[in-house]
């Protein structure tokens, strides 16, 4: 399932603070007009060209779409990092 | 005594079957359950879903100056990633091995295949490394969940 928010926080050593909500399930609704849009051109690379045509582009989007549940949270003196795909 | 074993007594008095043959059902019947129990043990559990990494290091002798790692990875996202790294150029993929094995880690990511990686997460299941070092105070876990 493809990811639908992202949270993003980072601390410097001088304790400046930086978080992002980033509501990604915006963005997919943003690009479902587009989806759309490119699916006959994409069915018809697949027709001419076969499944290798869009391997490369599948396996980007799989990358992404398989990023749901990852956390990094890295806490050090010198700054913090924290990043949740949800 | 269960209904099984009595039907088994009943025939054998019925002169339906041998003694012999009443043995060989009866022993049958005291190795099913035994059997079913294995075979729900054995039976496949669902892979894990990530692969987790605990650090948790002191910098300082005092202890003040804490590190905390928490990292959560879906096995999903290796799979993914493996996938596209067989689009690696032969050319981009001999230069990571060689620098890999400069570090001092001898890996050759030919060798890497989403089946192979589904087998090794299999593996993985049931690893558990729990290291703690007790010269600069970290604590590493790294475990499947």
């Amino acid at each position: 399932m493809i990811p639908l928010w992202m949270s993003i926080a980072v601390c410097s050593e001088e304790r400046q603070f930086v978080r992002l909500w980033l509501p990604l399930f915006l963005l997919w609704i943003l690009l479902l007009p587009i989806a759309v849009l490119t699916l006959p051109v994409l069915a018809i690379l697949w027709l001419i060209y076969g499944r290798s045509a869009l391997a490369k582009p599948l396996a980007l989007w799989q990358i992404f779409a398989s990023m749901r549940g990852t956390l990094v949270d890295i806490d050090h003196p010198d700054g913090s990092v924290f990043i949740r795909i949800v | 005594m269960s209904e099984n074993r009595r039907q088994i007594l009943d025939m054998l008095a019925a002169g339906k079957i041998t003694a012999d043959e009443a043995e060989r059902l009866i022993a049958a019947l005291e190795r099913a359950p035994s059997s079913d129990a294995a075979g729900a043990t054995t039976a496949r559990r669902p892979l894990p879903k990530y692969l987790r990494v605990v650090v948790e290091a002191e910098d300082d002798d005092d202890g003040e100056a804490l590190t905390k790692v928490n990292i959560r990875v879906p096995f999903q996202l290796m799979r993914a990633g493996v996938k596209l790294a067989n689009f690696m150029p032969p050319k981009a993929r001999a230069q990571v091995n060689e620098a890999l094995r400069e570090k001092g880690v001898d890996f050759d990511l030919n060798q890497i295949k989403p089946e192979n990686l589904d087998e090794l997460i299999e593996q993985l299941q049931d690893m558990v490394i729990d290291i703690d070092h007790d010269k600069g105070r970290a604590k590493v876990k790294v475990f499947c969940e």
